[in-house]
């Protein structure tokens, strides 16, 4: 009880934060002059309000499958059948609001739905390198949680991902406070305060249960080319198994990033998940690990592959999967990739084939992701 | 008394100096260079990029976020040459002084005329274009005038105390710039009216400010290489018009130069588009050009 208070205390707090330094702030106005007073302004600027509209892209991504047994279960946005598989529609609007946030809307287009993926604000004005996010997001847990199926290097999710997070991965309502540490190197803090609505983890039917996050990330470049970052991620929050029932997931993550030209390059991106789900009566503890080798050998080319365990420590099964694939990056706004998977789960006698062939288009402004 | 003392540390962590240098950060280092020249010893800069990067594909790393959340003023090329990275970093960076709009925000290119503005309807079937115009204005050493002003007016406007030193620095490197100008024209001379065949639009204001004729491209789109009925195309080009040379940026694919030297014998330079000193790029480029033609 105490510790929501806290959380609920800090969310108030920030809010008085960002109303207060939006008062205080002045805005500063732009200096269309020369020295000699005369406007020497060559461009020809887009002109009236159109120059305020958002920046509003859409994502599509379609994907040819092949399952030697096709999934019995909904899987999100990953391939579900063998045959054609609309992965979804991603259609974003991305704005400054004003000096103090931006907004960021995505909402995901299915076969027969959607839905708002995510809708947040960002503050840009908090002092002492805060930060505040509120609305509908990713939790920033971990690091492929954050990445949306168009900025990923493989055509799913991981297996961790999927059985940890769910298929949809780890996506909330709620609000998100970080600060960057003033060090020499990159280091943030964040905390998270979510509604709780995870299926797999924190779908307790009481009104007052939320679930709480904290993720520590550190980021150094080694070199000139190379950059290590670092991430330990804990979240909590009761489940609704039972009243008082908690699940409790921590992770670490790994990255390392090599990029001597935009030619070549290495990314190696491993994270492990541990568990602990109180249910009635018992209390499941698990584990598992995937990682991600991804090799760029041509300005438009790259291969990897990517590794998934889990079951470490395991709740009475096992799964192994392994997935290498290949993308031709035709230009930044349209990729093709191919990729198989090998699935084994102990005690299942046939092992899972999946093949697929993934096409992925961009209309609209460049879409920056984050490192 | 404890919870005193960690209060303090935490405010002195925070705490900026009063008589701190003023921090400008900037993406190319080229800037870098003439906001040095500008401002002196009143303040200290950084580049993001290195000089042999190609500046419309980059990470935004997580330590360009922390050298932006220090930064006084930050100094973008803009037109768009950084919109698939730095946009992300502005919100990472944490720090409102430097958002779009403010004062510690800064496209120097005010002034300067904007090249290869598209007309007409733009889309992508015309490759990765740049709807603002050619954002490669720094490769026209005049314009670098035009970049070292407005970089003295906003640091003026940032640091109202120094902005006779700042305006006094500008005089000064005005004259040593239109010094070198006059001596790289005079180099270049004879190059004016003569044709080139480059590989991206890199070195359009470069070639505009020379007299240089750029007939042809080996990206056919900008941002896409070129396919191979582009480079059979080139190919018979360049032979129909005998054009002498292929200006390559340094950081680009060499296959498509050095296959064209070896079908149609042409000379092929390769060039850089962006140095840690602006004066020593023109100083290496100039030679080499005048050396390959």
């Amino acid at each position: 009880m105490m510790q929501r208070h806290c959380y609920a205390l800090m969310l108030v707090v920030c809010l008085v934060f960002v109303s207060f330094h939006a008062q205080a702030t002045e805005i500063e106005e732009n200096d269309n002059t020369t020295e000699q007073g005369q406007v020497l302004l060559w461009k020809i600027n887009k002109t009236g309000s159109k120059a305020l509209l958002p920046d509003i892209s859409l994502i599509g991504m379609v994907a040819g499958a092949y399952f030697r047994d096709d999934p019995a279960n909904a899987q999100g946005p990953n391939p579900s059948r063998t045959g054609f598989n609309f992965q979804g529609a991603e259609l974003a609007i991305q704005s400054v609001v004003d000096p103090y946030i931006r907004g960021d809307v995505f909402i995901h287009f299915m076969e027969d739905a959607f839905e708002v993926e995510e809708l947040y604000i960002t503050t840009l004005s908090l002092p002492l390198n805060l930060q505040f996010k509120v609305g509908k997001m990713r939790a920033h847990f971990g690091r492929e949680n954050l990445q949306h199926v168009d900025s990923m290097s493989f055509v799913d999710y991981s297996r961790l991902r999927r059985y940890f997070l769910g298929n949809e991965g780890f996506v909330e309502w709620g609000s998100e406070l970080s600060v960057l540490l003033p060090v020499k190197w990159f280091s943030e803090i964040t905390f998270g305060f979510y509604q709780g609505m995870n299926d797999d983890n924190f779908n307790s039917p009481d009104k007052s249960d939320f679930a709480y996050l904290t993720h520590i990330k550190n980021a150094f470049d080694i070199t000139v080319h190379t950059t290590v970052q670092l991430g330990l991620s804990g979240s909590w929050g009761n489940n609704g198994t039972a009243s008082g029932n908690l699940t409790q997931i921590y992770g670490a993550d790994f990255y390392v990033r090599w990029r001597p030209s935009d030619r070549k390059g290495i990314k190696w991106q491993t994270e492990y998940y541990y568990r602990r789900l109180q249910d009635v009566g018992t209390t499941a503890v698990e584990g598992g690990l995937t990682s991600q080798f991804i090799y760029q050998f041509a300005k438009r080319w790259e291969t990897g592959v990517r590794f998934d365990a889990v079951g470490f420590p395991d709740n009475g099964f096992k799964q192994y999967q392994a997935s290498p694939m290949l993308t031709f990056l035709a230009t930044e706004f349209f990729r093709l990739r191919t990729q198989y998977n090998y699935l084994h789960i102990d005690g299942v006698a046939k092992k899972q084939h999946e093949v697929f062939l993934q096409m992925i288009f961009n209309m609209g402004p460049h879409g920056a992701h984050a490192f | 008394m404890k919870k005193n003392i960690i209060f303090v540390l935490v405010l002195c962590l925070y705490t900026v100096p009063v008589f701190a240098k003023i921090n400008i950060v900037t993406t190319i280092p080229d800037f870098a260079s003439i906001a040095k020249e500008v401002g002196g010893d009143m303040v200290s800069v950084k580049s993001l990029l290195r000089s042999n990067q190609d500046p419309h594909y980059i990470e935004p790393k997580p330590s360009f976020a922390s050298s932006m959340n220090q930064a006084d003023l930050f100094i973008v090329v803009g037109l768009e040459l950084e919109i698939g990275w730095v946009p992300v970093l502005l919100t990472q960076s944490r720090n409102p002084e430097i958002q779009k709009g403010k004062a510690g925000y800064l496209e120097p290119w005010r002034g300067i005329r904007i090249l290869d503005i598209p007309t007409g309807k733009i889309d992508r079937s015309g490759g990765d274009i740049h709807p603002d115009g050619n954002p490669h204005y720094w490769l026209d050493p005049r314009n670098g005038i035009v970049i070292a002003k407005n970089i003295a007016d906003r640091l003026s406007k940032l640091d109202p105390g120094n902005a006779t030193l700042y305006k006094n620095n500008v005089v000064k490197y005005e004259k040593k710039l239109k010094e070198k100008i006059a001596f790289w024209q005079r180099q270049l001379k004879g190059l004016k009216g003569k044709s080139v065949v480059t590989h991206h639009q890199s070195f359009t204001y470069f070639a505009n400010w020379i007299g240089l004729r750029v007939v042809d491209r080996i990206e056919d789109k900008p941002g896409i290489p070129p396919s191979a009925s582009h480079m059979i195309a080139l190919i018979k080009h360049i032979r129909s018009l005998k054009i002498p040379l292929v200006i390559t940026e340094h950081y680009y694919n060499p296959k498509p130069s050095e296959k064209l030297k070896k079908e149609t014998g042409i000379a092929v330079v390769y060039l850089p588009t962006s140095a840690t000193n602006y004066i020593a790029l023109f100083d290496e480029l100039v030679p080499k050009l005048k050396g390959s033609l």
